[in-house]
């Protein structure tokens, strides 16, 4: 009857729910084996393990679970099996990745702009060179937005200058040596601002929850998070944290617009860390061909309409890059980041 | 039991008490000292909790040296003639009110536990603890897949005194549900040890 | 309103949602029956399944499998003492004396039926609160979080086992313990010793399981007995009797269901600590206190009333602004936007009939899983007659596969052993362990929580009408625990 309500056909939906049964019962294999192309042999009937170094459920996870549901077919694995491996906001898993076996059967999707500014930042526990890792390619990047509280008086960089000269701008962030606390102190930087971070909030919802009592001016996040907040309205995102708009928000204007000229280069610098977003890696030192297998099926894995198909109706976007690309942003961040910005993401990491 | 073991126990749980109460009070200390080199917001509050913790025990140490200076400790009015069933012997078991406040009325399961960890004889323990000692060797070992099948049948010979197919069975289901689970339904991984003799 | 309540009602009574809650619920059971891998971890792994699924038909599936995980985590912690999962700790203090007195089924009972009676209350609490969602959800700030804490931190003194002294040291120890890892201000380890494993602090699942099932199976590798004591009767039938006790002590009953509904609705304090308001309160308020932890059925309708009750709580401000209030609300906010849903204003008024929907969903999936577990407990309950040594192998797997899932490391599993080791200790030489775990859960946020207030609102954060009001909860809590203990004192020494 509801479903009559609803308009639904009752067969459709009895279809997902005896589908689920059986995938649930029979767990679904994983489609093993099924669209094997001419995938190095080496993978064949081989387990390929991918870390997810956060906790199941999350945002992270669930981006893992959908690479390695279509990528492991790409490779002619008998299955690729993600291994949730949380600690130390992911630093844990990547020291583990840093001196793993570089045969290819163990890879990890990182959390990159976490592990640069972690190695930048010289970070207690960091010990790996995000740059020599053999990175397969980025799932998803998007940039960091800025957003101010919903019902606030603050639309401009103008408005913010002049509310710092009343008072102190309170720009929220989960802790020291976080990506926002790092773009907080950034903030504080290009735009001059008389400001103070405030730290221990846990997770972005619930600085926005902050944001949207009016309790602080400022915060920082993914533009997900933003988006979120937007349909919560605990947040308004006013500024993309770029060099560049987002195709996605043509009327939000890009931070870079307001900061001086001497001031672009470490907002690229931070944009550029950022778009290293979740990419795949492997330890160093893997052999040339077996990482050129690795590359290849994840450029026919991302390019995969059904995955193309799922993830945007798990509302978890891909923007793939090819590992060399990766690589390419990596190095660039790291070896060539400006001494100014280096120095900002160590006072992050209170260094 | 004599009332000789009694004393000797009870001279026992105030060993213990001391033992425990100097370990606690080391941790705190510790805990206080390694606070010392953090920044204040750091530091406030390990160095609060910590030091709060370690005035408590030493208000504690001050009752216990109290008693032990003015008289023997006592067990509460410990009755000769306990039979000496464990659980019953749980009961004069309740040792040593050291300080005023305690009160072993409200335990209650805890009081069979007690009795059971405060009377078994040393053969027990030894035995017990070899069991977990082989299983969490073997298990860190090996992994779970090898100790599973293992331990359950040796304890199940050994200590349940059980039949070859009820072990077989037992194995079976175990294995099974573990299998079910944890690999066909959630595929989560199962612990491996440092030398995994079976693997999936 | 009524209109989406109504259309709300007709979406979850369809065969399909039906059919779906019930997937959910088979799945929970398997899984939940397993210590420490709990709701979150089930449908966090579930969520894939979820896809391109109805809104409807995703929440009665993930619904159900939730609701089902918190009654089969009572089942462990009343059969064999090991708690299920962290939220129900409290439910082994009562619950599993009464089995080892013979009194499984009607421990089992009271289980279902309070947790039934709570998740109504839970339900209606979520139900009356969507007129007013926002507003109260943007009132909690981090000052009311933090006294909160501190609410749950005063029964440290009235869940001592009456050795205060002990007690406080105890949770002295536990709040130390909650410290070690990452400070949430400044990012510097502390108390890890080099370990990155220590850096997001130390589990409370493994605590969990070892501090109250590590002596539990101990106890039955050296005594080798059954769990329930051979001399009692083998009362089996009891389950109605369980029934009947929750609705004897009603107002325990309802008491229980409200405070888990309402700390539930409070973000990351929720959960883990309303089960031991509910009992510590049960226990101050009731006639006969000294029974608490020797199997009262009133202390485990407590502990067990508020537990699925606390599920409809923390959907509110997930609900209201998106912002999960546990764990498992983490997850449901995923499968909110899988859904194509919004939290936020969207939910209250274009969406409001899904909304609703949630509400009926936890009624049904509630009522449904004591349907399903009913026959189930008379073979569980015999358990509890099973010779101890049978079961050994069995517990053993459980609590190490339980203590390993939560991170998937070893790490996890000597945290495990050395919290029952610990565990064995304090019952041997009367330490009190619920005040250690109490410190344990509240500690992390009762810090993060203290800084934030003073940073945000200097000490003004003291004059906020909902902080005075709770600052009055704690003296009088207070006052009342130590005014009992104080009259309990005299009656006791007599009856020595």
């Amino acid at each position: 009857m509801a479903s009559r309500i609803n308009g639904r056909t009752p067969a459709s939906k009895r279809g997902i729910v005896s589908k689920l049964a059986l995938a649930a019962v029979s767990s679904l294999a994983m489609l093993a084996s099924a669209s094997a192309q001419e995938a190095c042999d080496f993978f064949k009937n081989k387990t390929v393990q991918l870390v997810v170094p956060f906790s199941t459920g999350g945002g992270f996870d669930i981006y893992g679970r959908m690479v390695a549901k279509y990528m492991g077919p790409e490779l002619g694995a008998s299955a690729m099996i993600v291994l949730n491996q949380p600690g130390a906001g992911g630093l844990l898993a990547t020291n583990k990745m840093w001196v793993a076996k570089p045969d290819g059967l163990t890879i990890e999707l990182t959390s990159t702009s976490g592990m640069i500014t972690s190695e930048l930042g010289g970070a207690e526990g960091a010990n790996f060179k995000s740059n020599e890792f053999s990175w397969i390619g980025r799932v998803s990047g998007e940039p960091d937005v800025i957003a101010t509280a919903p019902s606030g008086s603050i639309k401009t960089v103008d408005d913010l200058r002049a509310l710092g000269s009343d008072r102190k701008i309170r720009i929220g962030s989960s802790g020291m040596g976080d990506i926002d606390y790092i773009e907080a102190t950034l903030l504080t930087e290009v735009l001059g601002l008389n400001s103070e971070i405030i730290t221990g909030f846990e997770g972005a919802p619930e600085v926005y929850a902050s944001l949207g009592r009016g309790e602080i001016d400022l915060f920082t996040s993914s533009q997900s998070a933003g988006f979120q907040a937007e349909k919560a309205e605990t947040g308004k995102i006013t500024w993309v944290l770029s060099t560049e708009k987002t195709a996605d928000m043509p009327d939000v204007p890009a931070i870079v617009d307001f900061v001086g000229p001497d001031k672009v280069s470490l907002i690229k610098a931070q944009a550029d860390v950022v778009a290293a977003g979740r990419s795949l890696a492997g330890p160093p030192g893997m052999a040339e061909d077996r990482l050129a297998c690795l590359r290849d099926a994840f450029d026919r894995t991302v390019a995969n309409p059904d995955l193309i198909a799922e993830s945007q109706q798990l509302k978890r976007p891909l923007a793939p890059l090819t590992g060399q690309q990766v690589a390419d942003l990596v190095r660039g961040v790291t070896a060539d980041a400006p001494a100014e910005y280096v120095e900002i993401v160590r006072k992050s990491f209170g260094n | 039991m004599s009332q000789a073991a009694a004393t000797q126990r009870s001279r026992t749980d105030v060993y213990a008490e001391w033992a425990i109460t100097s370990l606690l009070l080391i941790m705190f200390a510790g805990a206080f000292a390694l606070s010392l080199k953090w920044s204040a917001q750091t530091a406030f509050l390990p160095r609060l909790l910590s030091g709060a913790g370690a005035v408590l025990v030493l208000v504690r140490i001050g009752g216990l040296l109290r008693s032990a200076l003015s008289h023997r400790p006592v067990t509460r009015s410990a009755p000769a003639q306990v039979p000496a069933a464990p659980q019953a012997g749980a009961d004069d078991e309740k040792v040593i009110e050291l300080l005023a406040d305690v009160d072993e009325e409200d335990q209650g399961n805890e009081d069979e536990l007690k009795g059971v960890f405060s009377n078994s004889p040393l053969k027990l323990w030894v035995e017990a603890l070899s069991w977990l000692t082989a299983f969490f060797v073997c298990f860190y070992l090996f992994g779970l897949l090898l100790v599973l099948p293992v331990f359950t049948v040796l304890y199940l010979r050994f200590i349940a005194k059980k039949s070859w197919p009820f072990c077989l069975l037992y194995v079976t289901g175990t294995a099974g549900l573990i299998y079910f689970l944890f690999i066909r339904l959630l595929h989560l991984p199962v612990p491996q040890g440092v030398f995994p003799l079976i693997s999936l | 309103m009524l209109d989406a309540a109504l259309s709300g009602l007709m979406m979850v009574l369809s065969l399909d949602s039906i059919m779906m809650m019930l997937v959910g619920i088979m799945i929970g059971f398997a899984v939940g029956i397993l210590p420490g891998i709990g709701g979150p971890t089930a449908m966090a792994l579930m969520l894939p399944f979820t896809f391109g699924m109805d809104p409807v038909l995703i929440f009665s599936f993930l619904l159900g499998m939730k609701v089902v995980c918190s009654t089969t985590g009572d089942l462990t912690s009343v059969l064999f003492g090991i708690p299920g999962e962290a939220t129900s700790a409290a439910v082994v203090l009562d619950g599993h004396p009464m089995a080892r007195k013979g009194q499984a089924g009607r421990a089992l009972g009271i289980v279902l039926s309070s947790s039934l009676v709570g998740a109504l209350i839970g339900a209606c609490v979520l139900a009356l609160s969507i007129p007013i969602i926002r507003p109260v959800v943007m009132m909690f700030g981090p000052p009311e979080f933090f006294m909160l804490a501190m609410v749950g931190l005063v029964f440290i003194a009235s869940l001592s086992g009456g050795q205060m002294m002990k007690g406080l040291i105890m949770g002295c120890l536990g709040l130390l313990i909650s410290l070690v890892g990452i400070d949430p201000h400044a990012g510097v380890p502390r108390y890890t010793f080099g370990q990155l494993d220590l850096w997001e602090g130390i589990g409370l699942v493994p605590v969990v399981i070892g501090l109250f099932g590590g002596p539990e199976i101990f106890q039955l590798m050296m005594t080798k007995n059954s769990i329930a004591k051979k001399s009692t009767t083998q009362d089996l039938s009891g389950v109605f009797d369980g029934f009947r006790d929750t609705f004897r002590y009603w107002k325990t009953t309802f008491m229980a269901g409200a405070i888990g509904a309402g700390v539930g609705v409070v973000p990351g304090v929720g959960g883990s600590v309303a089960q031991f308001l509910s009992y510590g309160y049960a226990r101050q308020r009731s006639k006969n206190p000294e029974l608490f932890g020797k199997g009262s059925p009133e202390g485990l309708i407590a502990a067990a009333g508020n537990n699925n009750a606390k599920d409809g709580g923390s959907l509110v401000p997930t609900i209201a602004i998106g912002l999960p209030g546990s764990v498992t609300g983490a997850i449901l906010l995923n499968a909110f936007l899988i859904a194509g849903l919004n939290p936020g204003p969207e939910m209250l008024t274009t969406r409001l009939d899904v909304t609703f929907s949630l509400f009926w969903i936890d009624i049904i999936a509630n009522v449904l899983v004591v349907l399903i577990a009913l026959p189930l407990l008379k073979p569980l309950s015999k358990l509890t007659f099973t010779d101890g040594p049978i079961l050994v192998p069995f517990l053993l797997i459980l609590v190490v596969l339980g203590s390993y899932s939560e991170n998937n490391s070893l790490f996890s599993v000597w945290i495990m052993l050395a919290a029952a080791a610990f565990g064995i200790v304090c019952i041997r030489w009367n330490w009190p362990r619920v005040p250690l775990l109490l410190g344990l859960v509240l500690g992390d946020h009762a810090e993060r929580y203290l800084f934030l207030s003073h940073s945000l609102h200097g000490w003004s954060w003291l004059q906020r009408p909902i902080v005075i009001g709770l600052a009055i909860v704690v003296v009088f809590i207070l006052y009342s625990a130590l005014r009992k203990s104080g009259a309990k004192h005299a009656p006791v020494e007599s009856n020595a």
